[in-house]
């Protein structure tokens, strides 16, 4: 039993740091620092360089799709480093999420058209699953797909569409067999142009102050038969590879760190009875943390044998519950001063943007598995109750 | 990185769950608490012969060299079966205790502790020592021929068995808060008096009078400048034993709860089929790979180097296994129903001897507090 990287390891965190110091703008870190969103032309930027630097920009591809070929070890590390910094990572609704799963269900004329493109964030994908009436029940989709000779024609509404605003395209699952036996047996998996006449965004505001997420509104959308992953009614199947794709990293630690470094140079300047506190809560976390991190490497270290270990619930359930706390601290120890709400526009914010922060993580244990869908999962899976 | 057990370990795990599951199971621990020393010498014998007793001594003082792992693996063997033993006080205390002395004595040791024949205690706690380990009011005085022992000891783990007992001392005409020695004694010792007791969780063991006990020079087994760092070393190795033993009571009781959940039928159905039961089971499961990374953490950390990193981890390892600890002693007991709350059923003693763990040399919230003074773990 050894914890410990292997020197080759440890070369290649020196390497991302490196490339991180030198190459990510400081005004983007900055941002990133104060917790505060960055704009639509940043991210593109940074994908860009990761992009050019041997694929790093899609850490999961094989290489002969750009990829650089990382072990799951390697794959973390990079995303750890990512988050440490803090740089951006790549967008995952293109290179985690799409991209894999293009790869491998699409078409060979798919993959040539829609994967570079994917990769350097020439085109910005959104998803399109949520809907309404169909939020953890995903199967309950109702958005419909109407075959028209060689055109899909689409109609519903699409929800939480996060950065929806910024997209060129977007992944869905529409209802394509209505009387299918069972819900998940009619549904497939459509690219849609969010350029197509009768496709609309509308944005929602969350309670973090901030427009990241939207509702989509498709009315008679017409859609390429081409743009069509894999066989239709079989879309269920590829949206949950899509969504089980790279979970090797999902606990996110190096961001609760993030919080948690934020925290602490906080309290440190807090009245010294008021620090105590702080920083015991602070402890208590970080123990929390620090055994997370070793189920995260005894989660990756499995990764080879098995890549689908109903753990990787746990590192959700949990990654997500001790961020939160994080967050939620941080904001006690800002105190008051931090419930000024800070437009999202404003660029040359100084200080943390902690509220908003604590706001938009409040989501983090809904989406991607809801804690309670990932309780139900380690019920069923792990103790077979 | 690699968390597999080599095919050594695999083999100690396999042959000591076998025994265990033969001849530790609860009817026995019952009997054992209710009468005589309140342990299985036989077991112990048995364990003297398979090795368990010389495993982590080093090869050149005669053991086997086994490390961290495994004292990890026959800890939480222990805890999975609930087995009542001296083996983190009497081995693998003593062999963290050994790497300071003479290589002569040391073999010596190894050797009677290694046949199952000589049983040695630790005798530290007292009423400060809880929030501190460097709370010890035991005074040691410098005599012409070496050292007098005066104090009182609390409920020393297995000391009333014991042959000999380590016992911590402050050094009288030193100031520094961490001026404490570690001294290896004779149980029999003139001005030494045991009162035996048995703890909560079925353990037996002993408050223990020291009312000027005269020992030589080589009762020391901390060197020159005090036992400080000595007596960091054997807390921090009984902690990793801890952790692991908790490890296995834990998921001893989460097997019994999943069982209990499948089988146990209220209102028609079977109580598993709840889903708040449900997300209270997936609770403890997460808690309890929390709690068994921590223990490999421990069972990695033992042998670092840099002793304030060594200092912050067995904080956190101390905090976590009894937040762990309890939370799945707790839910387990809940989950049980009335079954949980009976003295006859084992789950209770799970979460009792999680509780006693969880006391033993400072709780979660002193671990936490201190974790807190040393800077915590995430730099700034």
């Amino acid at each position: 039993m050894d914890l410990s990287f292997s020197p080759s390891e440890r070369a290649f965190r020196e390497e991302v740091r490196g490339f991180i110091a030198e190459r990510l703008a400081p005004d983007v870190r900055a941002k990133l620092e104060a917790l505060r969103p960055i704009s639509k032309a940043e991210l593109v930027d940074w994908q860009r360089t990761l992009n050019a630097n041997g694929g790093w920009a899609t850490p999961s591809w094989p290489k002969e799709w750009g990829g650089p070929g990382w072990s799951a070890v390697e794959r973390y590390i990079f995303l750890d480093e990512l988050h440490q910094a803090p740089a951006p990572e790549p967008l995952s609704f293109n290179v985690a999420m799409l991209g894999p799963t293009l790869i491998a269900f699409g078409t060979d004329a798919q993959k040539s058209r829609f994967l570079p493109r994917i990769a350097n964030l020439d085109d910005w994908w959104c998803q399109g699953f949520s809907e309404p009436e169909a939020g953890s029940d995903l199967a309950a989709v109702r958005t419909t797909a109407r075959r028209e000779g060689d055109r899909y024609i689409v109609s519903g509404q699409k929800m939480w569409q996060g950065m929806g605003h910024y997209a060129d395209w977007m992944f869905t699952l529409v209802r394509t067999d209505p009387g299918a036996a069972k819900k998940q047996a009619g549904i497939s998996f459509l690219l849609i142009d969010m350029k197509s006449p009768g496709l609309s965004v509308t944005p929602i505001r969350t309670i973090d102050g901030r427009h990241e997420v939207n509702s989509v509104f498709l009315d008679d959308v017409e859609v390429p038969v081409e743009n069509r992953l894999g066989e239709e009614n079989q879309g269920w199947t590829y949206a949950k590879f899509l969504l089980s794709a790279e979970r090797s990293n999902i606990a996110r630690i190096g961001l609760t760190k993030r919080f948690v470094r934020a925290a602490k140079r906080a309290a440190h300047e807090a009245p010294a009875a008021a620090r105590h506190r702080f920083l015991d809560k602070l402890a208590a976390l970080e123990a929390e943390i620090q055994s997370l991190e070793v189920t995260q490497l005894r989660v990756l270290a499995e990764h080879g044998r098995n890549a689908t270990d109903p753990r990787a619930s746990i590192l959700k359930l949990k990654g997500t519950e001790l961020r939160q706390r994080a967050s939620e601290l941080l904001t006690h120890i800002l105190g008051p001063s931090v419930y000024e709400a800070v437009p999202e526009e404003v660029d040359a914010f100084e200080g943390i943007d902690a509220a908003s922060a604590h706001f938009t993580l409040r989501a983090a244990s809904i989406y991607g598995g809801a804690s309670e869908v990932q309780k139900n999962i380690i019920a069923k899976t792990i103790l077979g109750l | 990185m690699n968390f597999d057990l080599t095919d050594d370990q695999a083999m100690m795990k396999e042959t000591l769950d076998r025994l265990l599951s033969e001849r530790a199971n609860f009817e026995t621990r019952l009997k054992l608490t209710q009468s005589g020393e309140g342990w299985d010498r036989k077991l112990w014998t048995q364990f003297a012969e398979l090795g368990v007793l010389s495993l982590p001594f080093t090869e050149e003082h005669g053991g086997l060299g086994g490390g961290g792992v495994e004292t990890m693996v026959v800890c939480e063997a222990l805890g999975r079966a609930l087995t009542l033993s001296p083996f983190t006080p009497g081995v693998v205390m003593v062999a963290a205790a050994l790497r300071s002395i003479d290589a002569l004595r040391a073999s010596e040791l190894a050797e009677a502790i290694g046949s199952g024949a000589h049983i040695i205690a630790f005798a530290h706690e007292e009423a400060h020592t809880s929030d501190a380990a460097f709370g010890v009011e035991t005074r040691a005085e410098r005599t012409s021929e070496g050292w007098s022992l005066t104090g009182t000891k609390l409920a020393a783990p297995f000391a009333d068995s014991a042959d000999a007992l380590i016992v911590t001392a402050r050094i009288s005409g030193k100031g520094a808060h961490d001026d404490v020695g570690v001294f290896l004694i004779n149980a029999e010792a003139a001005g030494l008096s045991r009162r035996k007791l048995m703890a909560f969780d079925g353990a037996p063991g002993a408050d223990i009078v020291l009312d000027n006990v005269r020992v030589d020079e080589t009762a020391a087994l901390h060197a020159d400048g005090g036992g400080a760092e000595l007596l960091e070393r054997l807390l921090q190795a009984a902690i990793a034993a801890n952790a692991a033993e908790a490890v296995g009571v834990m998921q001893m009781l989460i097997d019994a709860t999943a069982e209990h959940l499948h089988t146990r039928k209220q209102f028609g159905v079977t109580l598993g089929s709840f889903q708040a039961l449900q997300h209270k089971a997936a609770e403890m499961l997460v808690a309890i790979e929390q709690a068994r990374s921590t223990a490999m953490y421990a069972a990695m950390m033992v042998d670092e180097p840099d002793a304030l990193v060594r200092r912050k981890a067995f904080a956190a390892i101390k905090a976590e296994t009894g937040r762990t600890g309890r939370f799945v002693g707790q839910t387990a007991v809940q989950l049980h129903g009335g079954l949980g709350v009976s003295e006859e059923h084992f789950v209770g003693w799970g979460l009792k001897r999680l509780t006693m763990l969880d006391l033993a040399y400072g709780d979660a919230e002193s671990a936490v507090a201190e974790l807190a003074a040393l800077g915590g773990l995430v730099e700034t």
